[in-house]
């Protein structure tokens, strides 16, 4: 925004008003809502209580559906927001000129925050990130298998339970930092799994480039040519095992099993010794 | 610090609103915000970009603003009187929250939507 645009006063740290700022309809009746609460505070009036409760909800249940897909049923969380409210309700005076909304809001969201707080929530919050990370991946092999294709983000959220945002989160986490063998998901000689590698592997011109494509050439200048195949495509040409057996017309098992049998000769070829394992 | 601007414009339609969220969400890591903040700036995108959608602009225009104690956010609006669109009660409900996670939002002269989430101070207790 340009510097000399002109804006209302900036309240530090402040809930502000937003005077100038065209509301929409209003949700709630804000004579009424003065009016019970003056027969609630000067006359102790519990069904007016009852009122202000039951009319102030759909502020509570709008505020907790904020809070969705973290773990936490909505319903639990429309609990402990109108736990909020009912404080609000409670603390409110009438006298300091406050839109009781404008009070309400903060309350409800900070009891909302306090349930997660209460619970580890934010403490949790990588190692919540990590668990979603590693079941990504568990969830898009087993997609992938299912599919035979590479599921979309959406259907892994959905498979999980989780929302999008929670996915490409934990992607960004695992791809910023990952334990899982590149090749293989490493949870043993049977796994035939797609490697995650699959999950993230593009062409790499560099790679394409490099003396690396030489070397690999020749370490599998003997192999049958079904083995030297499918190296070139996997390595050189950078497929996914998906994609390999889509165009051998194998299943990706197969493509797996044979990768991990190639790769094995490779091994052997150049470091007949195993001095490098 | 000087502050830093980063613009995204995405078309005024829902699913891009993940987009928005997201890049704030980023943003607010990188200017250190704590995970309580980098939620409001979230949720506060969130509804910003809700907010200008309901004013019907041709595209969204959001310019980033990072300070070394604010983050701010600016959407363009269009023509379209907020109070008038479809669903004009549940941006009462927008507001409110707007104005519980940011500590200033206002409507500027332009046609934009101005949110500032100051880094280190309160939030929605």
């Amino acid at each position: 925004m340009p510097a000399s645009d002109q804006t209302h006063a900036v309240r530090p740290r402040g809930r502000l008003s937003s005077q100038r700022m065209p509301k929409g309809k209003l949700a709630w009746d804000k004579d009424r809502t003065r009016e019970l609460f003056r027969r609630y505070k000067e006359d102790g009036d519990e069904d007016a209580r009852e009122q202000l409760i039951m009319s102030h909800l759909n502020l509570v249940r709008f505020l907790a559906s904020k809070f969705k897909n973290r773990g936490e049923p909505l319903d639990d969380l429309v609990q402990v927001g109108t736990i909020g409210l009912i404080k609000a309700i409670d603390r409110f005076d009438l006298s300091r000129g406050l839109e009781f909304t404008t009070f309400a809001t903060p309350t409800i969201l900070g009891e909302i925050k306090r349930h997660f707080r209460d619970k580890g929530w934010s403490v949790r919050v990588p190692r919540r990130l990590q668990e979603l990370s590693s079941k990504v991946n568990q969830v898009i092999d087993e997609l992938t298998k299912d599919l035979q294709r590479a599921p979309s983000v959406e259907e892994i959220a959905k498979a999980l339970g989780t929302s999008v945002d929670e996915v490409l989160e934990a992607m960004e986490s695992s791809s910023a930092y990952s334990s899982v063998p590149l090749e293989g998901t490493g949870q043993g000689d049977d796994d035939d799994a797609p490697a995650v590698i699959d999950h993230y592997a593009t062409e790499d011109e560099d790679l394409a480039a490099s003396d690396d494509r030489m070397v690999i050439e020749d370490t599998i200048k003997d192999f049958s040519p079904r083995e030297q195949e499918i190296i070139r495509m996997r390595f050189i040409d950078g497929l996914t095992q998906v994609e390999i057996a889509k165009r051998l017309g194998i299943s990706q098992v197969q493509v797996s099993r044979l990768l991990r049998r190639t790769l094995k000769k490779v091994q052997e070829k150049i470091d007949p010794d195993g001095l490098m394992r | 610090m000087a502050e830093k601007s980063i613009s995204l414009s995405v078309p005024a339609e829902a699913e891009f609103a993940r987009v928005v969220r997201m890049t704030a969400a980023n943003l607010a890591v990188l200017c250190d915000m704590n995970v309580d903040e980098v939620d409001d700036l979230r949720m506060a995108a969130e509804e910003g970009f809700v907010y200008s959608c309901a004013t019907a602009p041709a595209e969204c225009d959001i310019r980033f603003g990072l300070a070394p104690d604010e983050v701010s956010m600016d959407f363009s609006l269009g023509d379209r009187d907020a109070s008038e669109a479809e669903g004009a009660e549940d941006l009462s409900l927008v507001q409110l929250l707007l104005q519980a996670v940011c500590n200033s939002c206002d409507v500027t002269e332009k046609h934009t939507l101005r949110l500032v989430k100051k880094i280190g101070g309160a939030d929605a207790r």
